[in-house]
């Protein structure tokens, strides 16, 4: 992984070798160290260090880029004259923007934890030790994954701008199985400090659900109360926000477009209680100091008290609308309320407990209708409590649906999204008056 | 000694009972557009090396991008040093089913290289390709690319292979837009063309132009198009839409490692358990599939897989009975088998070779039967062209599908568009109701430069080849909704 100086220094390398009227370095260097395991063994481990050098070079409204992964001084020569080579032969683009000056770009050392950057092999194969005995204790059948790694990124240009953002990270998710294929239960963790990987949590969620879904009874199709855990709530935000795009809600392509014109901003989207932003300062959920084309990330709403506040804006088309850019938010944070999945649920008449989302697809942009299926643990819930296991389901739904029929919110949690596999979301679990399961899954 | 050999030694010295090496340098370019004007141009260029082994009967793994002596000596001793380290939670060694030591090189034929075609002429082809949809009234939008892959590897192996592989693949993809104002609706059309193993000839060969027109049409029609009626209905399923039900119901649930588990905590299971091979009836009579990574053009193939195993053709499901699965050599012992199918693959230098699925092909019809034959033959159908929304649980059971072009079919002819349509089955069910195939001169290829498995993910180009066939009595969706 680059040091702040070395980055410094390749990216002042890079910038004198070039011959454009500007030229921009994008560098990322990665550790990655992971452990795989099914059947209640390791299957495969990988450690791979990568490095990524993207060299964009302008002459007027031409724009080129090039990437090498090799950091010698006739590979970086090499990459610069071939950015350079397709600037000049590209079409003049009238939607090139200058490039950034010198930014204020925030410090996150939250982002960062030596002791993960220095950890290894050892730590994650502890961990999966914890998973294999606790499965192997509860008659169970484990697969996982643990990932850790430590990252660099640099961004410069000959207009001055230099930033440095280094981070770690590490994830676990867990499947245990019963040995007859009946039941099944997932769990998940996800931290910027490997020692906050929760280990034991993880085998015991996943163990605990497994267990209580072997003898499924079955329940019909139909529109549910439902009580989404975390791991979906975040899956279903993160379609949501993903689709925050100025320019198609301005094109008139997209659901955040107002019919005849304009974007719905300003426009009361859901019930008061809902708020979703984005702060790079987080302290459980860091961001990057800088999102795409440079911009500074800063704290902002997307959806303040149900109003929708902002929408993501490239550079050309902020100023073109008159606007300021926004760029792609670096994590996603969703205000709750309080307490615990539990607490919903023993709030819950009658209603099904969806644990975990899959193989989600998009079937009408208009409405961001999508689909789905449950996994890994599907329930059934009378009066406030969890009485047995139901198959599972696909669901076609909508997250503008499902934000306009929340009923009530746990306390947001650091959150690792199954399908999106993102890792950079704080939701809360929520109760939501209507969930619409199509059809049943033989699945388990 | 080559770097490899200093790799494989290295491996043996620290400890391995097998290692392999790749040393892969990928050459990528991308070109995207939309509708008068070239918004990026890509380059990239990503090498280096991975090492796997075998230490204490436990896989290990490591890699780098920087390709020197030292460094592959470091790496190989990493790889063997994480085997050991996880040898400890081993329950059984791995066995790996025998392979002949292969001396070869391959490469994917092509006529004309596309890394050797000027700028301009792939710049002009994209805007001609927006020029095209633009011109027809109702469209408001076009976006166009095309990417390009080189890969190219070299294998070697402690059981004494030396292999060098290069690869080429190619991707076009367009999308129209047509915006209706006063309804606040839009409505997409993307090309029915799908990548390929070729070269640019692909890019020469096919009527871009013509077919953006055309999507142009269909893009405007959409916004009158009649919405389904949901209920049961007979379909009649195009090879640019079936392809990808192919992909995701017959490639996925025939993966030995989803069979057994391996998969259990990311893509899934297979309903396809090993006690059913040879056992379970799929399908009708009709449904044969065949895996695959020898045929011209399609994106899966190559000379020898990521294990140093010669490609082969084989089985999968046979007039109906699942009779195969796709393996490596390091799963053929799981079923008996003494050898594997040919199915590994590794999607960089960085990452570890698995399983991956090969060509899976829906074989033709024997008997004559046109794409025209088979609507004549129809009472009430809907027949659907080009891929659009797909979604599949994880055991591969129950699925659901979209489509880009959807139409009714009343007493032997397409009678109009309709919009809106998705189709939702149970797996074994679909394969039973397939009563008609197209014959061979239906035969068509697609394919997707991304389908997903393992963790961390890795991509895997593959083609699926199908003609057009009919399902009889599928439950139809209707997708319209407001929210």
């Amino acid at each position: 992984m680059l040091s702040e100086d070395e980055a410094r220094r390749l990216t002042a390398q890079i910038i004198k070798l070039s011959k454009a009227d500007e030229v921009e370095v994008s560098v990322g260097s990665a550790r990655t160290t992971n452990l795989r395991f099914a059947r209640n063994a390791p299957t495969t481990s990988g450690e791979t260090d990568r490095v990524s050098i993207t060299v964009t070079s302008r002459f007027g409204q031409r724009v080129g880029d090039a990437t090498t992964n090799q950091r010698d001084a006739a590979s970086l020569e090499l990459a610069v004259r071939a950015a350079e080579e397709v600037a000049r032969r590209a079409p003049e683009n009238p939607e090139v923007m200058p490039m950034l000056s010198a930014q204020a770009y925030v410090a996150v050392p939250g982002a960062f934890d030596a002791a993960t950057a220095e950890g290894g092999a050892e730590a994650l194969a502890d961990g999966v030790a914890v998973a294999l005995d606790t499965a192997r204790a509860a008659g169970l059948i484990a697969a996982g994954y643990v990932e850790v790694f430590e990252s660099a990124v640099s961004l410069a240009n000959s207009a001055g701008l230099f930033g440095y953002h280094r981070s770690t990270g590490s994830t676990l998710t867990e499947t245990f199985r019963t040995p007859d294929g009946a039941g099944s239960g997932w769990g998940s963790s996800a931290a910027v400090r490997i020692a906050d990987l929760d280990f034991v949590g993880v085998a015991a969620a996943a163990s605990r659900k497994a267990a209580a879904s072997q003898q499924t009874r079955p329940l019909a199709p139909g529109s549910y109360v439902a009580i989404l855990e975390p791991a979906v709530v975040a899956d279903l935000v993160g379609l949501f926000t993903r689709r925050l795009d100025g320019r198609a809600a301005d094109e008139g392509r997209s659901y955040f477009a107002r019919p005849g014109g304009g974007t719905r901003i300003g426009e009361a989207l859901f019930g008061a209680d809902i708020t979703l932003r984005s702060d790079p300062h987080d302290p459980i959920v860091p961001g990057a100091p800088w999102g795409s084309e440079g911009l500074p990330q800063t704290a902002i709403d997307w959806v303040r008290d149900g109003k929708l506040t902002n929408l993501r804006y490239g550079r050309y088309w902020a100023a073109k609308q008159g606007v300021p850019p926004v760029p792609r938010p670096s994590n996603l944070l969703m205000a709750g309320g309080q307490g615990t999945t539990a607490d919903l649920i023993a709030r819950t008449e009658r209603g099904v407990l969806i644990t975990s989302v899959w193989y989600i697809r998009p079937l009408d942009p208009q409405t961001l209708l999508y689909t789905g299926l449950t996994r890994d643990g599907v329930f059934w819930i009378e009066d406030g409590k969890v009485t047995h296991a139901v198959n599972n389901f696909r669901w076609n739904d909508s997250p503008i649906a499902v934000l306009k029929n929340v009923t009530a919110m746990s306390a947001p949690v650091h959150t690792l999204s199954r399908d999106l596999g993102a890792s950079d979301m704080a939701v809360p679990a929520l109760q939501v008056s209507a969930f619409e399961l199509s059809s049943v899954s033989d699945a388990v | 000694m080559s770097l490899a050999d200093v790799a494989l030694d290295a491996a043996r010295s620290a400890g391995a009972t097998y290692a392999d090496v790749r040393i892969a340098d990928y050459r990528t370019q991308g070109l995207w557009s939309r509708e008068a004007r070239v918004e990026s141009i890509s380059e990239a260029q990503d090498r280096g090396f991975g090492v796997r082994v075998i230490a204490d009967g436990t896989w290990g793994f490591a890699a780098s991008g920087l390709v020197t002596h030292d460094e592959v000596v470091r790496v190989a001793r990493r790889a063997v040093t994480l085997a050991k380290v996880n040898a400890r939670l081993q329950r059984e060694p791995v066995v790996l089913a025998p392979v002949e030591a292969q001396r070869a090189v391959w490469a994917t034929p092509i006529r004309r290289d596309p890394f050797d075609v000027a700028l301009d002429d792939k710049t002009a082809l994209l805007l001609g390709i927006n020029a095209a949809a633009m011109a027809v009234p109702g469209v408001s939008f076009c976006e166009s690319g095309m990417w390009f892959v080189r890969e190219h590897k070299f294998f070697a192996s402690t059981d004494g292979s030396y292999i060098e592989q290069t690869l080429h693949r190619c991707q076009p993809w367009f999308e129209v837009t047509s915006i209706d104002a006063k309804q606040g609706s839009f409505q997409t059309r993307s090309t029915l063309a799908h990548p390929r193993s070729a070269g640019y000839e692909y890019f020469e060969d096919h009527p871009w132009t013509e077919e953006a027109a055309q999507a142009g049409e269909d893009a405007v029609a959409k916004h009158s198009a009649p919405s389904v009626e949901p209920g049961v209905r007979d379909l009649i399923l195009h090879p640019t839409h079936l392809w990808l039900t192919i992909h995701e119901s017959i490639g996925h649930p025939t993966e030995l490692d989803r069979a057994v588990g391996l998969e259990a905590n990311f893509a899934g299971t297979s309903f396809l358990t090993v006690d059913k091979l040879g056992q379970y009836e799929f399908g009708s009579e009709l449904v044969t599939a065949h895996g695959e990574k020898t045929h011209p053009g399609s994106l899966a193939t190559c000379g020898f897989d990521d294990d140093g195993v010669p490609t082969t053709e084989a089985p999968l499901i046979e007039r109906g009975r699942f009779v195969g699965y796709q393996t490596t050599r390091d799963q053929a012992a799981w079923i008996g088998a003494d050898r594997s199918t040919g199915t590994s693959y590794a999607d960089s230098w960085g990452t570890v070779a698995f399983q991956r699925m090969p060509n899976v092909n829906l074989l033709p019809g024997a008997r004559p039967l046109s794409l025209a034959d088979l609507i004549a033959d129809t009472e009430d159908a809907i027949l659907i062209k080009g891929d659009g929304s797909w979604s599949i649980d994880h055991q591969r059971y129950n699925f659901q599908f979209g489509g880009q072009l959807f139409y009714e079919v009343k007493h032997g002819k397409i009678t109009r568009m309709i919009n809106d349509v998705a189709y939702q089955a149970r797996t074994p069910d679909f394969w039973h109701a397939c009563d008609a195939i197209c014959d061979e001169s239906e035969y068509y290829v697609g394919g997707t430069f991304s389908d997903g498995k393992g963790e961390p993910g890795q991509a895997n180009a593959v083609s699926h080849g199908c003609a057009p066939a009919r399902f009889r009595g599928v439950n139809v969706l209707n997708t319209k909704r407001s929210v």
